[in-house]
């Protein structure tokens, strides 16, 4: 029972940075990876301000405003510079590993001693029934904002932009300004996943955010192509469908590792995960299409 | 009313490649005209479009709409009062968003996208009753994606999108040239009566020397940039296929 519950608050909290990966790939198109940087952003800012006692709420708050300011970096040199948006993505995620060790000033930081959200709210009294609990009402709140903000006009204008830049540019929509702030949105959500699980896990490392957007991509399409297998095409099912897949992907993980997989087979498994996800819509294709 | 005033652009200037597309070009536009522009490839036709909608600026010369001059705004504001029909039918729409969003984005064209749930009942009575005007049975499909739906489904669509909110100038490229003859006599029609309906200015580009002779009040053959023949009103419409294929002989 502890076993899968901490499999899925892990999921959980990991599924704002799926989001965030969902918005910048299938939203808007765009492969943005300044997210490896964002999350530990988020992470770092979590740790140093836990460290000086401000309280979780604003400790979110500031790990967000982070993150966006990173993504809409990222998205002004995209847009602005006209630099490729992979690179682009790349630039500040380097730049951003010098940032958060500064921010930390070292390179590992524990969080055992300090008051964050998963100490400031125990429903249970058993930590990991409580966790799960904290976390799927944060993640249910955030998500049905995320599905609200989509639905609305401003969220079509959105939608539209990676759908189809010239239409979208003759309905009157400036799509530079739109994909900047949908990277800043991005990766606030990244740096909001940063920070739930530095909480979650009592500690902020500087590498814990590497190869975390290969997490963020499998969860998306996992998600999407069982959205597409029950045939629920509607925003707030895909939006679900990010959740579904970062719960099952970080399920296989922990499966592997309890079935005693060596540790450092971890990346290679997630990549297998990933690609084969990546292909089951080909698969299906050839079946169904042709 | 769009006047143009010694309009120039030249690509790539100075390099071997330089191209002179618009050169010194003077002409205007009445309301409620359909005007065709005609001429070879790399005539000037589609640049002038361009300039107009502004996803190209001029390197001199002025553009007025209504008396406003609008030469150096970005093409995103000026989608307040010009809309445009692309070539390619699924230029003009999203192609993963359903038909009623699509048009609730068109509906917007000239007003702020804000932080409100704007598809709602009432909005897709509206549109069932606009869409139902092509007789297709679309009315019966909003919520389908807009990918989903034929070439001449979309460009009808389309049209029907940008004239869904107010505007002036309606730009169409060839808005046939990738249609079947039958759904090509569709869009001209629709155009046709939507100009005529709202006074407004459409201006477009075709190739097809047939369809300057179906619709439109008056043609203008562009070469190397500049204006060769402008032809309206009676002489227009007693124009006769083979005389204006004569023009490019």
């Amino acid at each position: 029972m502890q076993f899968y519950l901490t499999a899925i608050s892990l999921g959980l909290a990991l599924s704002a940075l799926g989001w965030g990966i969902f918005l910048t790939l299938k939203i808007f198109n765009i492969p943005d990876i300044t997210t490896d940087g964002s999350f530990t952003l988020g992470a770092a800012i979590t740790a140093v301000q836990l460290t000086n006692g401000t309280p979780w709420y604003l400790v979110l708050f500031c790990s967000m405003l982070g993150g966006g300011l990173a993504g809409m970096l990222t998205g002004v040199i995209h847009t602005r510079l006209k630099v490729n948006a992979l690179l682009s993505g790349i630039l500040v995620m380097t730049a951003l590993y010098s940032v958060n060790l500064m921010v930390m000033g070292r390179s590992n930081i524990p969080l055992l001693q300090v008051n964050h959200l998963f100490i400031a709210f125990q429903p249970t009294g058993a930590s990991y029934i409580d966790q799960a609990i904290i976390l799927l009402a944060i993640m249910s709140i955030v998500g049905l904002c995320l599905i609200f903000m989509l639905k609305t006009d401003f969220g079509l204008a959105m939608r539209a932009t990676g759908n189809s830049e010239s239409m979208v540019n003759a309905m009157g929509v400036n799509t530079n300004r739109m994909k900047i702030i949908g990277l800043a949105l991005a990766n606030s959500l990244t740096a909001f996943s940063g920070s739930i699980v530095a909480q979650l896990q009592q500690f902020t490392d500087i590498n814990m955010g590497i190869g975390i957007v290969i997490f963020g991509l499998g969860s998306v399409m996992i998600g999407e192509t069982l959205m597409d297998v029950f045939k629920r095409q509607g925003i707030a099912w895909r939006i679900i469908g990010v959740v579904i897949g970062c719960l099952i992907f970080r399920l296989v993980i922990a499966f592997t590792l309890a079935s005693g997989a060596d540790p450092n087979l971890l990346k290679l498994i997630t990549a297998g995960v990933v690609l084969l996800f990546v292909s089951i819509p080909r698969f299906k294709g050839k079946i169904a299409f042709r | 009313m769009i006047e143009i005033l010694k309009l120039n652009k030249t690509f790539h200037l100075g390099s071997e490649r330089q191209v002179i597309a618009v050169q010194n070009l003077d002409i205007s536009f009445e309301n409620g005209s359909f005007n065709l522009l005609i001429g070879s490839n790399g005539s000037g036709k589609s640049t002038l479009l361009n300039l107009i909608a502004g996803t190209i600026l001029p390197d001199s010369g002025t553009i007025s709409i209504n008396g406003k001059p609008i030469q150096s705004i970005p093409s995103y504001k000026r989608s307040t009062s010009i809309a445009r029909i692309f070539q390619d039918p699924t230029a003009g729409t999203a192609p993963d968003l359903s038909l009623l969003d699509n048009f609730r984005l068109a509906s917007l064209r000239t007003q702020k996208k804000g932080l409100r749930i704007g598809v709602d009942a009432a909005f897709r009575k509206v549109v069932a009753a606009h869409v139902s005007i092509l007789d297709m049975g679309l009315e019966n499909r909003l919520n389908q994606p807009m990918g989903s739906f034929s070439g001449g489904q979309r460009q009808a669509l389309t049209l029907l999108m940008a004239t869904f909110d107010k505007l002036d100038v309606l730009l169409l490229d060839e808005p046939t040239a990738a249609l079947d003859p039958k759904s090509a006599v569709r869009i001209l029609e629709l155009t046709q009566r939507i100009v005529a309906e709202k006074k407004i200015i459409a201006i477009m580009v075709t190739h097809e020397l047939r369809q300057c002779i179906q619709v439109g009040t008056r043609i203008i053959q562009l070469s190397e940039g500049q204006i060769i023949r402008d032809v309206a009103g009676n002489t227009k419409t007693q124009l006769r296929l083979e005389e204006l294929a004569n023009w490019f002989a």
